[in-house]
């Protein structure tokens, strides 16, 4: 009897902490452009709607600690400082834009991320949301194992995804013989369609490339959107005993944006 | 003293037409521009993507020649004199490649007939806005269209068309 008491103590000790955690999650960030380096104004909005402890609450702030705070400071838990109230875009949507070095008065290399959540003036009783991390575009060009050209796609924009296997640092990668590329379609996070495999261009010594266009994919019906492509690199590559045995890559996911 | 006189007459000239402005520079130059040739069936010859955001930062990878990868050298563009009520209108065939110029018809306006920097293609309330890269070569029946893609009024990447007769 003691066990089942303990059992059920248990469950709602879970059930209050997930309820919980709901309160605060939720938060949909969206940024204009869609990525952005530390010298770039960007706008970023949030939606409150699914955050059960924000959701109809204005107005709301920015409280935001990293790469530090900016000046003259986020203010007090109870009580935000002025500088730091969102402009209200509509119902539960909220934005700041904002150009990170400025902002923060940091050199871009001090900002490779900016850390940030969303309360009310007062954020007692937990009026925030969880916490919210947004990367910022490096100023220098970094090689990637995953390099896709151009760096900023539409739709209906051809798409180069390139596989440079002398920059992979995972084992699958480094000892793979490539062969195929694995797309899937999104948008936002729902697949459209089923996994595609295409059939990898051999560029180089070690460099593989596939071209597409990623409303030519899918069966797009009218208005309908791809906010991203994720993709894994499959090939084969030697057992132990010499044998080839299939081998697929980690996950990539290269965002689609809207291009006008 | 009429040595002297005639001395600084001569300078006098000298100096008005050492004076005279630099001629602007141009995309091709007005006696390059005659609608006549800019007029007729264009093949796509080649096509160029530009990453403009790499071009910007000065990052490797800045172009990609397209034009094998999806068949663009089947693309026509006929760009069709201005018919007797005065409509221009164009027409385009991109057989198997992508419709990256997003119409097959429509009007067509300049925004300079003597020396166009920008080719507007008119489809019903959406217009395509092609920028005039080159036409030094029109006399050659060669031209260049660029269209650029922009997020936030930033241009991001652009498609370099290089077209022949």
């Amino acid at each position: 009897m003691k066990k089942i008491k303990f059992i059920i103590i248990a469950c709602i000790m879970l059930f209050i902490q997930a309820k919980v955690a709901a309160q605060t999650s939720g938060a949909v960030i969206t940024t204009s452009p869609a990525s952005f380096t530390a010298e770039d104004e960007v706008k970023i909005i949030i939606d409150v709607s699914a955050v059960g402890n924000l959701a109809g609450k204005e107005p709301l702030y920015m409280w935001t600690w990293f790469p530090s705070e900016p000046p003259p400071g986020n203010g007090q838990w109870t009580s935000s400082a002025e500088e730091r109230k969102l402009t209200k875009e509509g119902d539960n949507k909220w934005s700041v834009t904002l150009k990170p070095t400025d902002f923060y008065g940091k050199t871009p290399a001090e900002i490779p991320q900016i850390k940030f959540l969303v309360k009310a003036k007062d954020g007692s009783g937990d009026a925030k949301s969880d916490d919210i991390i947004i990367n910022v575009e490096p100023l220098i060009f970094i090689p990637k194992v995953n390099r896709v050209f151009p760096k900023n796609v539409g739709k209906d924009d051809i798409v180069t995804i390139y596989l440079d296997q002398t920059l992979a640092t995972s084992t699958e990668l480094q000892r793979m013989t490539p062969s195929d590329i694995e797309l899937s379609v999104y948008n936002v996070a729902t697949q459209l369609g089923t996994n595609l495999v295409f059939p990898l261009k051999k560029q180089g010594e070690k460099l593989y490339s596939y071209s597409f266009i990623p409303a030519r994919l899918v069966e797009l019906s009218s208005g309908g959107n791809i906010t991203r492509i994720d993709y894994k690199f499959k090939g084969t590559m030697l057992d132990i005993n010499g044998t080839a045995v299939p081998a697929v890559s980690e996950a990539f996911s290269t965002p689609i944006i809207p291009l006008k | 003293m009429k040595r002297t006189i005639c001395f600084l007459m001569v300078c006098c000239v000298l100096h008005a037409i050492s004076c005279r402005p630099d001629k602007p520079a141009l995309v091709g130059d007005y006696s390059s521009f005659s609608i006549e040739s800019f007029q007729g069936q264009w093949r796509v010859s080649k096509v160029t993507q530009n990453d403009e955001d790499a071009i910007r930062k000065n990052f490797p990878f800045k172009s990609l020649d397209v034009t094998n990868d999806f068949g663009f050298n089947q693309t026509v563009i006929n760009i069709v004199p201005p018919a007797a009520n005065g409509a221009k209108n164009f027409s385009i065939n991109y057989g198997e490649a992508p419709m990256l110029f997003r119409f097959t018809n429509g009007t067509w306006a300049l925004d300079n007939i003597k020396a166009p920097s920008q080719l507007f293609l008119i489809n019903g309330t959406d217009t395509l806005k092609a920028a005039i890269a080159n036409y030094r070569d029109l006399q050659n029946r060669k031209l260049v269209l660029k269209i650029f893609k922009e997020e936030a009024g930033v241009k991001k990447l652009s498609y370099e068309y290089s077209l022949t007769k």
